[in-house]
């Protein structure tokens, strides 16, 4: 091949204590580059910085075999690049002909913008029928589904003349048949000359449409390769690389009676079919693609979300749980993935908090006993490691703190089963060490606890058994001393059969 | 309301007052009578108050034991460290416990497993197994030093035995020097039982870190397991995850 349209060299960038060392990357015209790696790899950040986003801290930049400033590139990236990320652009008042073209309309009058519907219309006709697309140019965007979106994205991707283009983790929840028709507009990008870094987490899609592929893991290169000539393990290989299970604090515990069993669960056309016990003291990582469904699981389970068919049992009965108040009132606990909007109150310090969920225990006579209330949540604090005074407001905690007083507010509230929705994320490692340390409390007395993290190493290092959401079920549930991070990656990544 | 913001009501109670009964306490705390008498039984075995016939009153004499233990200030935090180690350790295991103060409640938490091989060379560590024939106790000869033995003999006992893990308590942690012990004896007959054992986990209190002793046993990353309390430094937590090691930190909070 000739010289590469875009090529990264050394490039750093360094945001929010995340970072992009020493990225080396290439695309060519003609060549569809898969990009892989974990959830948090850094896969979009780097493709903010191809995108013209994000400035790197350093590196060079060549476009068209010249080098080139970033500000340059950034100004013309308009014109060059086309960026699909992840949910839909499209507006949704327009017509299917009006959001193809959107960049390109053909004017009548140019001065006056008067729009040339009849031309617009023909153009887009003529495109729609050259992708064998099964949509009207009339409708509305409002009124298509999510697939019929996808589509016209990826289509805005080939009407446009950008040499680049970006598709961010398309697919998530496509079927076969919506996927397959995906596949030949990209093919058809790839077609017309542009270059296409494609972003995925299923593996089946490198061998379908790949070139090369390069797998990205914590902010760094692993390696790229030419597709034709790797096998499906080395990329597995590749995407898991050194894994440390040794370091995380487990300890040994017989699992005791079942206390959650949950049968042929299912919500809309995102879950279906998930059955599962969980016993007392035992830990049950669930873990997936992003999009898989992990905290859609936990609402379901809390009650968060209404419409969930199958049964749940609790300790052998079955139960309806229709929301937050039953779960709560049954002894169910959720720590959710997003700490700021779900879990806590914003407003108050860290004794309302921590206090909210319990407060029934501190009344008598419906008032409620403040002292004696106040003096407990500063023991819980205490022993939480909670530095600062409960009496600060939350926000002007510490990622870490916040998250402890939020299971210091459950643990407090004396629930039976925890559901916790990525725990650790974004934490500090000490938070984390601690966090693994009140679970291993909670496991000893007897609680279940069901894990949900994208961290494969830490489910494993911590869990007793895990699931992998697939395919909007759970793919398998076995003990983790049975599994290793290599089947788990391939199995989440493992497409509809 | 929680057994620990309990206990300490009624252990202010008591001290003021020095005796009280079981119906009082139910009605000052809100509590049942049952829930009451279950506290008291809690803090009568840690020696604080003797129960009555409807009540408690406190215990003015220390009772006499084998070893001080009334006048220690960290019992809480040992006992928490002795509650991790239980769930580290499984039936039919063979271990071995050094000479320690946190030691000793952990030997009597797990006196409670059955089917243990236990080799130690403290006498109090021994002692917590006189009630429990389900479980195997060796002790080591040596020449006595306070409760434990040490000396060639001590060593020269080693050598016959093999054990899945191996607990020592150490005196200090730190980053610089490593696993610290303040005598040669008990440093060089922990360095010997770290090549029996297949598995080593290192006690050690939260204040001990970053402090010293006087003499060196070795690397920190001689312990596959650190076990320690919950008020550790956080900069320690940090370092040890980084060197691989597990870390538990033992937290006792959580009421079931």
């Amino acid at each position: 091949m000739s010289t590469p349209i875009l090529e990264l060299k050394n490039v750093n960038l360094n945001i929010d204590s995340f970072s992009l060392s020493n990225i080396n990357l290439d695309l060519y015209e003609n060549e569809i580059h898969v990009i892989m790696g974990e959830n948090r790899s850094g896969k979009s950040l780097l493709m903010q910085v191809v995108s013209g986003a994000i400035p790197p801290d350093s590196g060079n930049l060549f476009f068209n075999g010249e080098e080139v400033k970033y500000k340059t590139y950034a100004a013309n990236a308009k014109k060059d690049i086309v960026f699909v990320r992840q949910e839909a652009e499209l507006l949704a008042s327009l017509t299917v002909a009006e959001n193809l073209f959107f960049h390109k309309m053909p004017y009548k009058n140019k001065l006056l913008k008067i729009i040339d519907h009849d031309k617009l219309n023909h153009m887009c006709q003529e495109k729609i029928d050259e992708l064998n697309m099964p949509i009207s140019i009339h409708d509305k965007v409002s009124s298509l589904g999510l697939a019929q979106r996808q589509i016209i994205e990826f289509s805005k991707a080939y009407v446009s003349d950008a040499r680049i283009a970006i598709l961010d983790e398309p697919f998530a929840s496509l079927t076969q048949n919506e996927r397959e028709l995906l596949y030949e507009v990209v093919k058809k990008i790839k077609a017309r000359g542009a270059g296409v870094f494609y972003i995925t987490h299923k593996l089946e899609d490198v061998f379908i449409l790949g070139d090369r592929i390069t797998v990205i893991r914590e902010g760094r290169v692993v390696g790229t390769k030419a597709v034709a000539n790797c096998t499906k393990e080395e990329i597995i290989k590749m995407l898991s690389g050194q894994y440390l299970q040794k370091r995380y604090p487990k300890i040994e515990k017989k699992a005791g009676k079942t206390v959650l069993s949950v049968r042929n669960l299912g919500f809309e056309d995102k879950l279906e079919n998930i059955s599962f016990d969980l016993a007392k003291g035992e830990i049950l990582g669930v873990t997936g693609l992003a999009g898989s469904g992990r905290t859609l699981l936990a609402n379901c389970l809390f009650g968060a979300v209404e419409n969930v068919i199958g049964k749940i049992f609790l300790n052998g009965k079955e139960v309806t749980i229709k929301s937050p108040y039953d779960a709560i009132s049954k002894g169910i606990a959720l720590i959710p993935e997003n700490r700021i909007t779900d879990s806590i109150f914003s407003c108050w310090d860290v004794n309302d908090n921590v206090s909210v969920s319990a407060l029934k225990r501190f009344t008598n006579a419906f008032m409620i006993n403040i002292p004696i209330l106040r003096q407990a949540v500063l023991d819980y604090t205490t022993k939480l490691n909670i530095s600062q005074s409960p009496s600060d407001n939350i926000l002007e905690y510490s990622g870490g703190n916040q998250q402890k007083a939020v299971f210091a507010k459950w643990i407090m509230n004396r629930a039976k089963i925890f559901i916790l929705d990525e725990p650790t994320r974004g934490l500090d490692i000490a938070s984390k060490i601690d966090i693994y340390n009140f679970i291993n409390d909670l496991v000893k007395k007897d609680a279940g606890i069901i894990f949900i993290s994208s961290d494969i190493e830490e489910i494993l290092g911590i869990c007793d058994r895990v699931a992998v959401l697939s395919n909007r079920t759970l793919a398998c549930n076995v003990p983790t001393k049975e599994i290793t991070v290599e089947q788990i990656i391939e199995i989440a990544t493992r497409g509809d059969e | 309301m929680f057994a620990i913001e309990r206990i300490r009501i009624i252990k202010n109670y008591l001290q003021k007052e020095k005796k009280v009964s079981v119906a009082k306490l139910s009605e000052l705390l809100n509590v049942t009578e049952v829930t009451i008498r279950r506290d008291l039984e809690k803090l009568e075995a840690e020696g604080f108050l003797q129960r009555t016939h409807g009540g408690a009153i406190l215990n003015s004499e220390p009772q006499e034991e084998v070893y001080e233990e009334q006048i220690d200030q960290y019992l809480t935090e040992r006992q928490e460290i002795a509650d991790t180690v239980f769930h580290l350790v499984s039936d039919n295991d063979m271990i071995m416990i050094t000479e320690g103060l946190t030691n000793v409640q952990i030997a009597r938490r797990l006196s409670e497993k059955n089917n243990l091989t236990v080799i130690t060379n403290d006498l109090r560590v021994a002692l917590e197994f006189k009630n429990s024939p389900s479980n195997n106790l060796i002790l080591l000869g040596g020449d006595l030093n306070e409760y434990a033995v040490y000396g060639q003999l001590a060593i020269n006992n080693l050598q016959y035995f093999s054990f899945n893990q191996l607990f020592v308590e150490v005196d200090a942690i730190n980053r610089q020097t490593g696993l610290m012990a303040s005598s040669i004896s008990k440093a060089s007959l922990i360095q010997k039982a770290i090549h029996s054992a297949e598995k080593t986990s290192v006690i050690c209190l939260a204040k001990y870190f970053g402090e010293k002793s006087l003499y060196r046993i070795g690397n920190i990353e001689i312990a596959d397991k650190i076990i320690t309390n919950s008020t550790l430094d956080d900069s320690y937590k940090d370092y040890l995850f980084g060197l691989n090691i597990k870390l538990y930190t033992s937290v006792d909070i959580y009421e079931d």
